[in-house]
C-alpha cells in the first residue's frame, strides 16, 4: 500500500537533509524556540524525549549526497506491522461546564461569603466605584466560542471546536485490499521497516505527511493501542508467511502555542487553558502506555 | 501534503497519494471510518483517547 512512500520518502530525504536531521534528533526540547514562530497564526510546539525504550535507538537517516537503501517491510512472528500516528491538537479553551459543576462552583461562592469576612464598606464602595470607572471591563467583550469556521464546518481548520481536541485524519488511495473502496480516511499510516523503532515509524510518517513544518509533542514511545486483521489476498502474495497485520497507534499533541494565539486574538486571553495539560495527559498517557503496550518498540 | 502547515492547512501535494485531510472530533471520527479495515478505530479511540 505504501510501495510509492519510501519513493517520495527518498526524494524527500534527498531534498530536505537538513529537516530529516532534525527529525533524527529529537531528544532536545525546544519548546521556547516556538517564539521565533511569533508571526504565524497558529504555530505548533516541538518537543521530544530523550528517555524511554526508543531512545537508544537512532532513527537512520541518509546524509545528504548518500545513497538512500530502502530497508524491507518488517516482519516480526508472522505479523506484519503498521505505525499509525494519531495528531491531537488540544483543547484551545475551557470545555463548557456541565450544569452540575455550574451549581456546585454557585454553593462554593456563596459558603465563601458566608464564611468570609466582610470587608469594610467604604473598601467595597471603592473597589466597586473603580471597577464600574475602568473603561476595559466595560469593553471587554470576550470572542465567541463558536468561530466562523465552525459555523461553515470547515473541517480543514484547526480554529474551529475550540474546547474538544481535533484528530487529523487523511484520505489515502489504498491498493493493499481489493475488496476495500480504492481510498479511505484513517489515521496516517506506514509499514514498519526493519531496522526501526515503532516510534521512528510513526515519526517518519508525519514526516511524510506533513514535513518538516508540523511540529509537535510526543506522548510516548509505545503504542497506546493496537488492533490486528487478517492481512488481504494481494498481501498474503507478497508475505505468504503472514497471518496477520498489526496496527500500532502512537499518540502525538499537537499543541498551539499560547503566545502566538494570544497575539492573533487577545480577547481569547480570558479562555485560555494556561499551559493546559498536556504535562497532564502526557503523564496520564505515559502510564497507559507503559500498561497498554503491545508492540515491539 | 508536505511542507507548508498554518494554521492546520495542508498544501497536498498534485502527485502525493493523500487526497485530503481532515481535523476531526471524536466524535465525528465515525463519519470517516466506515470501511471493515478502518471500523475498529472508533471503538479503539472511544477507547484510548481521554477527554
Amino acid at each position: 500500500m505504501y510501495s510509492h512512500l519510501l519513493k517520495s520518502s527518498k526524494t524527500l530525504l534527498k531534498a530536505c537533509a537538513t529537516g530529516v536531521k532534525a527529525l533524527a534528533q529529537p531528544a532536545k526540547s525546544n519548546f521556547f524556540q516556538s517564539a521565533t514562530l511569533r508571526d504565524s497564526s497558529m504555530c505548533l510546539v516541538v518537543r521530544g524525549f530523550s528517555s524511554g525504550a526508543g531512545a537508544g535507538k537512532k532513527t537512520q537517516y541518509v546524509e545528504e549526497g548518500e545513497e538512500y537503501v530502502e530497508p524491507k517491510r518488517g516482519v516480526i512472528e508472522n505479523t506484519l506491522i503498521n505505525a499509525s500516528v494519531i495528531i491531537e491538537r488540544t483543547p484551545v479553551c475551557f470545555p463548557d461546564p456541565e450544569p452540575w459543576m455550574e451549581q456546585l462552583s454557585e454553593f462554593k461562592h456563596h459558603q465563601q461569603l458566608r464564611e468570609a469576612n466582610p470587608l469594610p464598606k467604604d473598601v467595597v464602595a471603592g473597589l466597586r466605584s473603580k471597577f464600574r470607572d475602568d473603561e476595559r471591563v466595560e469593553t471587554f467583550v470576550p470572542n465567541p466560542r463558536i468561530t466562523e469556521d465552525d459555523l461553515k464546518n470547515d473541517r480543514k481548520s484547526l480554529y474551529r471546536a475550540l474546547p474538544e481536541p481535533l484528530y487529523l485524519i487523511v484520505k489515502v488511495r489504498q491498493t493493499e485490499d481489493k475488496t476495500l473502496p480504492r481510498e479511505i480516511w484513517r489515521f496516517p499510516t506506514a509499514e514498519w521497516r526493519e531496522g526501526e523503532t515503532i516510534r521512528s515509524a510513526a515519526e517518519r510518517t508525519i514526516f511524510y505527511h506533513a514535513g518538516e513544518a508540523l511540529q509537535y509533542y510526543m506522548l510516548g514511545n509505545a503504542p497506546i493501542c493496537h488492533h490486528v486483521y487478517t492481512p488481504s489476498a494481494e498481501l498474503k502474495k507478497e508475505f505468504p508467511n503472514a497471518t496477520q497485520v498489526k496496527v500500532g497507534y502512537v499518540s502525538y499533541c499537537a499543541t498551539c502555542f499560547r503566545t502566538a494565539l494570544q497575539g492573533l486574538r487577545p480577547n481569547f486571553a480570558c479562555t485560555f487553558l494556561s499551559k493546559r495539560s498536556h504535562h497532564a495527559c502526557t503523564c496520564t498517557y505515559a502510564c497507559m502506555f507503559s500498561r497498554s503496550a503491545r508492540l515491539p518498540i | 501534503m508536505h511542507a507548508l502547515y498554518l494554521a492546520g492547512k495542508f498544501d497536498l501535494e498534485e502527485d502525493s497519494d493523500v487526497l485530503d485531510y481532515a481535523w476531526v472530533r471524536k466524535s465525528e471520527l465515525k463519519e470517516y471510518f466506515t470501511t471493515p479495515l478502518t471500523a475498529p478505530m472508533i471503538e479503539l479511540a472511544e477507547r484510548s483517547l481521554y477527554y
